[in-house]
């Protein structure tokens, strides 16, 4: 994986579900647990 | 790892689902799952791309130990649906933990379908992601 422990995550860009965006650098100031998922089933 | 979740909080960890299904079919999943923590779409796989998540060969599925831990899951529960338009079934998921400045703390990119880390494993490491260092 290219990102090492302990590197910065670089940010990302996600849509929630009333289609409004979510920055990963938004959420700093708190740890996060990010969970990948597989197709919704 | 619902179930854990509130033993995250506690720790002062938050989670994040991220899925590559559109957001306008998230809201039915939210309602029907009843989840305690956010999910969010990520249309065009960049999280997915950042942590080099890979797509499994159709032979992963085939491997006694992924089958079997597949219906592991049915017995437990969990019913399998039939993929949507734009659904990409091989993709495969991961669990990061990324501490409160954003540096990458835990990596566990799955290595097949069924692949994931114990709730032990990652309340574990969410202990030592939230632990001040020196």
């Amino acid at each position: 994986m290219t990102i090492a422990l302990g590197s910065e995550v670089p940010d990302l860009t996600f849509v929630r579900a009333d289609g409004s965006l979510l920055t990963l650098h938004s959420l700093r100031g708190r740890s996060i647990l990010l969970v990948f998922v597989r197709h919704l089933a | 790892m619902q179930a854990i979740y509130p033993e995250l909080q506690a720790l002062s960890v938050d989670a994040l689902a991220v899925t590559f299904t559109p957001a306008v079919r998230l809201k039915s999943f939210e309602q029907e799952m009843a989840l305690p923590f956010p999910i969010v779409s990520d249309p065009d796989f960049a999280g997915y791309k950042t942590f080099e998540l890979g797509r499994a060969g159709v032979l992963k599925f085939l491997r006694p130990d992924v089958i079997w831990r597949f219906l592991r899951m049915m017995f437990g529960g969990w019913k399998p649906r039939m993929p949507t338009a734009g659904d990409d079934v091989r993709q495969l998921g991961g669990d990061f933990l990324l501490d409160a400045q954003g540096r990458l703390r835990f990596a566990h990119p799955s290595s097949d379908p069924t692949d994931h880390p114990s709730n032990a494993m990652l309340l574990e490491q969410a202990g030592y992601c939230v632990k001040p260092s020196g």
